[in-house]
């Protein structure tokens, strides 16, 4: 008899600002609907463990969907995206899981997002506070500036560089297999993702001025950051968090910039009563 | 590869027997030719590179010419190379931002090959674990 995964992908096409993106999604679980975002230059693979998790899946609809241009969402087909750099911008991050969201019925889901996502999070909570109930940023920061560089997108700089790099953001403690295969997902990318990501990491997300107005009555804000991060370090996060009236922050000890697919069992020890807590408030 | 006094502090001698031998240094050091220059406190220790193979390592003066140069102080280098490293010791880039490690030189010729040094830091900290 076959083993299947319990998560189920396909795809579902967004128009955003006036162009139509074919979006793939894998989702898995009944009950309060959670987006699940990825990282820069990576895909929503980052997110198979939790989407297998039959105890989340209980309490949980988890859709984790790959940005355009990432994973199998490929570049919009009436776009000559091809005769620019390609370039993420926060007001198209930020319309991506509204679309979804909007496209499949999801009432208020939670958000919830490591790195780009982490600050995606609070970018949602404070220019989307009525489309989401909640959001957990993993890794996330007022601000992390400096990381938009030419490394990232150089002719002579294979993807192995980058995914090598990302290897070294993770918990010397996690397990090995899980840590290669965040690297594998991170030598997968488009070689000019990476960097182009990194412009909304680094230069368009900024809540330093205006962290304080997100009306955490409106949407939960739970920060989460590993204590091996040192791209968003935990000083950052907790930064983040005092900022926002009402928000929670923790430190996830032997973790790092990957949580949820460098040791997944432990991130789940973390990020499981956070859940449980935003559910019970459903 | 010819033999050289070890460095002090530094399990160079050891790990670049082992990288020779190892399967993922190899892979990812294909096609390299570089000279790498170790910096703990005032020694400096010098290994070559030739088309992937670690043909030399030999101490070196500290104004050696050298493609990428690696410089730390002995509590550094012990951090980064204890067996689990404590939070930004556990990569040399996190290592640089955090703890005063200097990589310095051609970094752009250097990049493409980090994968490579990863991984011999990895065989140095097994080195040293060994020795300990």
């Amino acid at each position: 008899m076959p083993r299947f995964d319990d998560a189920r992908g396909r795809y579902i096409y967004l128009t955003i600002d006036g162009t139509e993106y074919r979006v793939y999604f894998e989702e898995n679980g009944a009950g309060v609907p959670l987006l699940l975002q990825h990282t820069a230059g990576a895909d929503g693979r980052q997110w198979r463990h939790l989407l297998n998790d039959a105890e989340v899946a209980t309490r949980f609809r988890m859709v984790a969907y790959d940005l355009p241009y990432h994973g199998k969402s490929v570049p919009p087909e009436r776009k000559e995206w091809w005769r620019e750099e390609y370039r993420l911008t926060k007001d198209f991050l930020m319309k991506v899981p509204v679309a979804l969201s909007r496209e499949l019925g999801l009432e208020r889901p939670v958000f919830m997002g490591s790195s780009i996502g982490g600050h995606l999070a609070v970018d949602l909570a404070l220019h989307y506070p009525d489309a989401f109930r909640a959001v957990v940023g993993l890794e996330a920061a007022l601000a992390t500036p400096g990381a938009y560089l030419d490394q990232w997108y150089h002719p002579r700089i294979s993807n192995d560089f980058k995914a090598s790099v990302m290897y070294g953001l993770m918990s010397p403690t996690s397990p090995e297999a899980y840590r290669r295969e965040t690297a594998w997902v991170y030598s997968q990318g488009a070689p000019p993702v990476f960097k182009g990501d990194l412009y909304y990491y680094a230069v368009d997300h900024d809540l330093t001025e205006t962290a304080r107005q997100i009306d955490t009555a409106k949407v939960a804000v739970y920060i989460l950051t590993g204590e091996y991060d040192t791209a968003s370090p935990p000083a950052l996060g907790q930064a983040l968090a005092e900022r926002i009236p009402g928000a929670t922050f923790q430190t996830m000890e032997k973790l790092g910039h990957f949580p949820m697919s460098e040791d997944p069992a432990r991130f789940k020890s973390y990020v499981w009563p956070v859940l449980q807590e935003i559910a019970g408030r459903a | 590869m010819t033999n050289a006094p070890a460095a002090a502090g530094l399990p160079i001698e050891a790990a670049a027997r082992a990288a020779n031998e190892d399967p993922e240094f190899r892979i990812a050091a294909r096609f390299w030719d570089a000279t790498l220059r170790f910096v703990i406190d005032d020694t400096s220790y010098a290994l070559r590179i030739a088309s992937g193979e670690i043909v030399e390592t030999a101490p070196c003066a500290p104004d050696a010419p050298c493609d990428v140069s690696f410089s730390a102080t002995t509590d550094v280098w012990s951090e980064l190379l204890a067996p689990v490293p404590r939070p930004f010791y556990q990569d040399l880039f996190g290592a640089a931002r955090y703890h005063g490690l200097r990589m310095e030189g051609d970094l752009g010729s250097f990049f493409p090959y980090y994968p490579a040094m990863r991984r011999f830091v990895d065989l140095m900290r097994a080195a040293r674990g060994t020795a300990d």
